[in-house]
């Protein structure tokens, strides 16, 4: 970074020395004023002006671009309230009737099914980036654990969200996930009833569903997006072995310097010296602060990245919504003997596993799930060493491998079903 | 004032906060949990009879799927009434079956395939035979049937009640 160069939050004179001689003057004067009365300057200062590495950039780029795909939601989905009707005679018929009559609803509708399908794809990248570089480690266990949370609650939204439109698709959907507690032991079947609102899907499921599907899973989502950001701005986006190593650093590893011979701080430390491992810090220490070649504004060069990545996710959002946009089957009826519901394709490993259990085994294959996500909310617990480099952390990395490639060949299992073949 | 003093006037004010605060957020959950939970406490309705025709018109040793509209389970504000399958047949040596068509392993569709004479389950292959009994695949019952009875002059009715709780 240049010193000369200008920034937004650059400290203007007080108030009484400038001279209002230009409109660029004045609005200097507005914002030292406000400045005064809300602190608004260090607030952009922080936001704006965090040094973030700058090894491995781009893959920093899910997690804004994850974030911008919800606001996706968010925005589209508060639409879709003022053009579907939650109710099992009138949701399919509102959602019918916009095809056809409102081209503009249906490209609102299209974006909010593509735009979760993109979601969930590009969380799931994000998911596979935090492990793969070791970020959750100490000190950045709660980082972690708190996106363990968002995933949970961004399937749930997709699953609830898929049974909105009560056509067959989502009827069936919603009856066979609602079945899914009843198979918890001894309270299983009460389960199904408190979602279902009664024996069997209908009215009262739909209600409910809506009311989690809008209010209560949004809700704890924007709640735990907050917390997920304040942490990593608690702790700086330095989780990665990238920023403690350097890849090719690792490769051909350098002397370490122990801190009590390291030159005083005035002097500029040339950037292989530096200490390999320093010990956790949240922030780079000062030195490292002056170091240009480790780290960048994130305003504007992290965010550049992070629009380039987010315009191409939105864009392909874009596209799909208007170009496919989202289905509308026949509506509901448990009165059908042909019909054949096929899972969604988030679901598909889970639903596969229905396929391959024995009656006997019912119950255990639905535990494989929560089994799945025990594993999540321990890892960072486990896997606890210094070393953050995926090539020094085998065991982590092919327990990893093995989990993903089971889903991989549970999902590849089952696609047959997704096309109806 | 003597430090015990200010000591006790301290606690006082935790213990007002914690039981004022509880006393808020049991307010506000009461309803809320009551509500929630009332599904479990709604009586059942009194069932209904609906005709699905006269039992001789039920051919034998062939599930044939009959339509039949009930007033929805929940017995919510709806006027819609929901139509479930029935899968009527007839064995040689009397008996009457009057399937419905929902899978014990996740509630699916079946449908009756003549071609391998068994009931089979789109979702994940359950398959059951022509007397309902679970033969295989994941359904860990046998198919439900929907109370039925005969009157006496020949008409099969049927009842929005299964012969067995599905898991
Ligand atoms: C943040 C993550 C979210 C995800 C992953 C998600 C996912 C989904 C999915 C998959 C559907 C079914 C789409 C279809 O077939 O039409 C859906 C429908 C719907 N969603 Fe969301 N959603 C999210 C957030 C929201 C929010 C915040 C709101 C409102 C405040 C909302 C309101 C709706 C409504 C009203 C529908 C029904 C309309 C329809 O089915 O076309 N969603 N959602
Ligand atoms: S729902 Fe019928 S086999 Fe799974």
């Amino acid at each position: 970074m240049s010193e000369n160069r200008r920034r937004l939050t650059d400290p203007v004179t007080s108030d009484s020395q400038v001279r209002v001689r230009s409109l660029r003057g004045l609005s200097r004067i507005a914002y030292a004023w406000l400045d005064e009365r809300t602190g608004i300057r260090s607030m952009v200062r922080k936001g704006l002006y965090e040094a973030v590495p700058r090894r491995g950039a781009w893959a920093y780029t899910l997690g804004s671009a994850t974030l911008l795909l919800i606001v996706n939601q968010l925005i589209t989905g508060i639409f879709l309230t003022m053009i579907y009707v939650p109710s099992t005679t009138e949701g399919w018929e509102s959602l019918n009737w916009i095809r056809g009559h409102d081209e503009f609803a249906s490209i609102v509708r299209g974006m909010h099914l593509w735009g979760a399908y993109v979601l969930l794809f590009v969380l799931g990248l994000h998911m596979v980036r935090t492990f793969f570089s070791g970020s959750y480690k100490r000190p950045r266990e709660t980082n972690w654990l708190s996106g363990v949370v968002l995933f949970v609650l961004v399937l749930g939204l997709s699953i609830t969200g898929a049974m909105l439109p009560w056509d067959q698709a989502a009827y069936w959907t919603a009856v066979v996930v609602t079945n899914i507690p009843s198979y918890t032991p001894i309270i299983g079947i009460y389960l199904r009833t408190l979602w279902r609102g009664g024996e069997f899907a209908g009215p009262i499921t739909l209600l409910r569903t809506y009311g989690i599907h809008i209010w209560i899973l949004p809700a704890l989502l924007f709640a735990f997006i907050g917390i997920h950001l304040y942490l990593l701005r608690k702790h700086a986006e330095f989780g990665s072995y990238v920023n403690y190593r350097g890849f090719f650093r690792t490769l051909h590893p350098r002397p370490v310097i122990p801190p009590a011979e390291q030159p005083a701080l005035s002097e500029p430390v040339p950037p292989g010296q530096r200490e390999l491992e320093p010990p956790y810090p949240g922030v780079p220490t000062d030195d490292e602060w002056a170091a240009p070649l480790e780290t960048d504004d994130f305003y504007p060069d992290q965010t550049f990245k992070d629009a380039v990545v987010s315009l191409i996710c939105i864009a392909i959002v874009f596209a799909f919504g208007i170009g496919i946009g989202a289905p509308l089957e026949a509506a509901a009826t448990q009165n059908t003997t042909t019909y054949t519901p096929v899972p969604e394709w988030f679901y598909l490993p889970l639903d596969q596993l229905l396929v391959l259990a024995p009656k006997q085994l019912i119950s255990l294959a639905l535990w494989v799930p929560l089994f799945g996500l025990l594993l999540l909310v321990i890892l960072p617990f486990v896997d606890r060493g210094r070393e953050r480099n995926p090539f020094e952390r085998p065991a982590v990395m092919i327990v990893g491998g093995l989990i993903v490639l089971f889903m991989l060949v549970l999902t590849a299992l089952g696609s047959g079903r997704l096309f109806n073949l | 004032m003597s430090p015990d003093r200010r000591l006790s006037r301290r606690r006082f004010n935790l213990l007002g906060t914690q039981a004022a605060g509880a006393a808020i957020v049991s307010a506000f959950l009461a309803p809320i949990v009551g509500w929630a939970l009332s599904p479990l406490f709604q009586p059942r309705p009194t069932y209904v009879w609906r005709s699905i025709g006269r039992v001789d018109d039920i051919p034998l040793l062939t599930p044939t799927a009959r339509s039949v509209e009930f007033p929805h389970s929940s017995q919510a504000w709806t006027p819609e009434l929901d139509r479930w399958i029935v899968y009527v047949v007839r064995y040689p040596g009397g008996g009457l079956g009057t399937f419905s068509n929902i899978c014990t392993h996740m509630q699916c569709p079946v449908r009756w395939e003549p071609a391998i004479g068994l009931f089979l389950c789109p979702c994940h292959g359950g398959l059951y035979n022509i007397y309902g009994t679970n033969v295989g695949g994941p359904p860990p019952l046998p198919l439900p049937q929907w109370i039925h009875r005969i009157g006496p002059d020949g008409t099969v009715m049927v009842q929005d009640r299964l012969d067995e709780e599905l898991p």
